[in-house]
């Protein structure tokens, strides 16, 4: 009976978020380190893929600075899961938001160079810069559903009662995606 | 209402029965009848789990991101090593993509998985010839991978033009194999060694049916494989 009792005892710990609560944010932190993670990846296939372009476009020298000036911005950030507010948040989002403009005008403008789109070097570079957005995508796909998560322990009982006790962790702020949203909205208007 | 719509059209992923799932229906016998018994010798003997699947349309889903709900629900490879890879085939969007388990971002880089896709796979699907074009790209991604190839059995060399008599022919040795077997199986329980004559008394009383039987018993679930988004896409 006594150990009945202790069980039921710890299932009711368990349910009230002193272990579910920690854990949510170790989850998010990695989250937020495998976003870290991934955008740097991109940032170092940038100096490669200037490189190449400018041997084959070297009138494009606007929109390789833009690039360089873009990135070296946006590799200044990261995001530290320990200070992370919706403002820091969107800075950062912002500075990465304008290298994927930046990069994809660049890419644009190399449509006019046939040579170097043929180029065996300049074709891997596009692959991984391909696949590097896609991890992007994937990691902060998991950042917001992580986020969600443990922002419904903090603030829904009877999980919310025990971070006032015990915790006191804040929400964490949601990523805001201004492409994102848009996308989003496109298959409406189909509707 | 928003969430409802996002929830009616949420891509709704097929359960992971087989390494290589057809469910757009464009794969000849030939292909499924070689890779399948491969791909599970491989999931078996390796870390490795490579798994097919081919979808008739991605329900509104981008290719990427129908491919990463998709290896996240199935979790291709081990949990810790991560060795999964799926080929992934939507026939009206005409996309094609491999997606590459952590494990393996390093034996198939991005640039690797594009010259895969352009190189192996789209030539043949650019004619149609889906099971050419997986056939060539599936052995070349072999040659990448951390494992020990001398163990499989060599493939077909082509699968396009003589598909359908290669099937057939592939059936009709199927046949006599089972025919064989359940000779040597019937005349045990007689106490007689000899089958009989096989080859004569082949052709009659059997049916398709006994491909239906031959399942694989083994089953083919992933095993917590982690995936990240590595892999590339391909268009024809």
């Amino acid at each position: 009976m006594k150990k009945i009792l202790i069980i039921a005892f710890a299932l009711q710990f368990t349910a009230c978020g002193i272990q579910s609560i920690p854990q949510a944010k170790n989850e998010t932190e990695a989250k937020v380190a495998e976003i870290n993670n991934q955008y740097k990846r991109r940032a170092d296939l940038i100096p490669n893929l200037v490189k190449v372009v400018k041997s084959y476009a070297e009138h494009e020298k606007e929109t390789l600075e833009a690039v360089v000036n873009a990135r070296a911005k946006a590799s200044s950030m990261n995001l530290n899961a320990d200070n992370l507010n919706a403002k820091n948040l969107q800075a950062f989002n912002k500075a990465q938001s304008q290298l994927s403009g930046a990069l994809s005008r660049l890419l644009v403008t190399v449509e006019r160079y046939p040579e170097l789109k043929s180029n065996q070097n300049f074709r891997d570079l596009q692959a991984q810069l391909e696949g590097s957005e896609n991890r992007i995508a994937v990691a902060r796909n998991r950042y917001i559903e992580s986020v969600k998560q443990f922002n419904n322990l903090v603030t829904v009982p009877p999980t919310s009662w025990t971070n006032s006790l015990v915790y006191k962790f804040d929400k964490m702020p949601q990523w805001e995606d201004p492409n994102e949203e848009q996308n989003k909205q496109a298959p409406e208007i189909d509707l | 209402m928003i969430l409802f719509l996002s929830l009616a059209f949420a891509f709704q992923v097929p359960d992971l029965r087989a390494p290589v799932m057809d469910q757009a229906g464009v794969l000849n016998a030939s292909f499924k009848d070689y890779w399948t018994p491969v791909l599970q010798q491989i999931n078996k003997n390796e870390d490795v789990q490579i798994a097919v699947l081919t979808l008739p349309d991605l329900q509104g889903e981008s290719i990427e991101g129908a491919s990463i709900q998709i290896v996240d629900k199935w979790q291709l490879g081990k949990k810790g090593s991560d060795l999964g890879l799926l080929f992934l085939v939507a026939l009206k969007e005409k996309k094609v993509r491999i997606e590459v388990g952590r494990g393996l971002e390093g034996d198939i880089p991005d640039a690797r998985a594009k010259q895969i896709i352009s190189d192996q796979i789209l030539p043949y699907f650019r004619r149609g010839d889906f099971s050419s074009g997986l056939h060539s790209g599936l052995s070349k991604t072999l040659t990448y991978l951390p494992m020990d190839l001398s163990q499989l059995p060599a493939g077909p060399k082509s699968l396009n033009k003589s598909a359908k008599r290669t099937s057939n022919t592939l059936f009709i040795v199927f046949c006599l194999l089972v025919l064989f077997l359940n000779r040597i199986r019937f005349s045990q329980r007689r106490n007689s060694i000899l089958g009989g004559s096989i080859l004569l008394g082949g052709s009659s009383g059997f049916g398709r049916g006994g491909f239906g039987g031959g399942g694989f018993g083994g089953g083919f679930g992933g095993g917590g494989g982690g995936f990240a988004g590595g892999g590339a896409s391909g268009s024809w």
